[in-house]
């Protein structure tokens, strides 16, 4: 004893000793009662691995989206074109406002601008004032953006307008974009096809 | 000293998975509301500077006439214009009314489109949809494809078109129409709705055959 005590563990090892192998015991225990008392556990891992997997495919589709194309008020029309959609200067016109690059330019109301806003006679007037403000403003905007990259500007802009939007609006905005030098324009709808226009149910 | 560190040992222990979880259940039916399963695509369309009515289109060298082809959307039906001059009716249609009447006479765009757009001002707008809908397929697309691909054989070059409206029909019979003068079909002529909307776009080589690709927008 005395021996032991001096070679070997003293009193406090041999209790240490003690409380571990119990703690091994117990844990070994618990891990047999895991595996046989309550079948194989959920493994948690791969409901993860599709849980990120998912997280990341949606964040990745979220970050795409170029355009708004449905909104509280705006729906834009369904057609059979395939063009993809580029970057450019966007004229939103929803049932109650004309946005130009998500900024308000003008409130809509009943399908029409307020003929106080309009320049040249009123009611028949075809220039949206502060719609060609706001198109000027962007568009000189995009025209630097475009020389500090050195590329050819284009005077090109894409219309997503809600499908009851009167052609008479249509082609007032229109008329204030090419007053703000822009010519070439895209009208952005949901890609559909051709026989589902028709009301044939899509392919 | 050196029994106590022993006895701070750890054993590897699982991470804690929980806080992850309770964030990646929470972000992903929120991605999931916002993800739009609908693909956005655009139609080109060009409108000079200025806001003329013409279109950017050279004159053809030759001496044969411009065409100048334009499609004026009515509440009625389709006004179509080539060379100057003003089409007849098509047979059924009344005399002096527009080159396409409506193929369904029971159905009264303008009101449709009217009581659409209330219907979407109060909110419902799956009925707005419904009754927008309903207006445009009153009219006959079928006869105006037909009518365009005799134009096109006879002027094989022209490839704009300018398209007029009434200031109260709505841009989505404006993109419908474009969908129809855009692309040859695989038939210069359809005799009923259903072939021609089944009709596949008729190809030349890799690209597809253009009717009218360069729609203009013209003030009426």
């Amino acid at each position: 004893m005395a021996d032991n005590q001096q070679g070997g563990f003293g009193h406090d090892d041999e209790e240490w000793i003690k409380a571990q192998r119990a703690r091994e015991a117990k844990r070994a225990k618990s891990a047999a009662r895991r595996e046989d008392g309550d079948g194989p556990g959920l493994n948690i891992n791969s409901l993860m691995d599709i849980l990120v997997i998912m997280l990341v495919f949606l964040l990745k589709s979220y970050g795409e989206e170029p355009l708004k194309a449905i909104d509280e008020d705006l729906k834009v029309p369904q057609s059979a074109s395939q063009l993809a959609p580029e970057d450019a200067t966007t004229v939103t016109v929803t049932r109650t406002a004309i946005l130009v690059n998500d900024n308000l330019a003008v409130d809509v109301k009943d399908g029409a601008v307020d003929p106080s806003q309009k320049s040249g006679g009123g009611e028949s007037g075809m220039s949206i004032t502060p719609l060609l403000d706001e198109l000027n403003k962007a568009v000189e905007q995009k025209k630097n953006e475009q020389r500090l990259l050195q590329e050819d500007y284009v005077p090109e802009a894409t219309i997503i307008a809600d499908q009851t939007t009167p052609h008479r609006l249509m082609l007032e905005v229109l008329f204030t974009a090419s007053q703000a030098q822009l010519n070439q324009f895209r009208f952005a709808v949901i890609k559909s096809t051709f026989s589902s226009l028709g009301g044939q149910p899509a392919e | 000293m050196a029994r106590r560190k022993r006895e701070e040992v750890k054993l590897p222990q699982d991470i804690d998975l929980a806080p992850m979880m309770n964030l990646v259940i929470i972000l992903i039916p929120m991605l999931l509301l916002s993800v739009v399963f609908m693909e956005v695509s655009v139609i080109n369309v060009t409108m000079p500077l200025g806001g003329a009515t013409t279109s950017d289109r050279t004159e053809p060298e030759d001496d044969k006439q411009p065409l100048n082809l334009a499609i004026s959307m009515t509440a009625q039906g389709f006004y179509i214009t080539a060379a100057g001059t003003k089409m007849q009716p098509m047979p059924g249609c009344p005399t002096g009314g527009p080159s396409i009447c409506l193929e369904d006479d029971s159905i009264d765009p303008a009101a449709r489109f009217e009581e659409s757009r209330r219907l979407y001002a109060s909110g419902d707008k799956i009925r707005g949809e419904e009754v927008l809908l309903e207006g445009l397929s009153a009219y006959n697309y079928r006869e105006l494809y037909n009518r365009l691909s005799t134009i096109k054989n006879e002027f094989p070059e022209e490839t704009t078109v300018t398209l007029t409206a009434d200031a109260e029909l709505p841009f989505a019979l404006t993109t419908r129409v474009m969908d129809v003068v855009r692309f040859r079909l695989e038939e210069d002529s359809y005799d009923n709705n259903e072939d021609f909307w089944a009709a596949k776009p008729r190809t030349e080589g890799d690209t597809y055959s253009i009717l009218f690709g360069d729609p203009a927008f013209g003030v009426l």
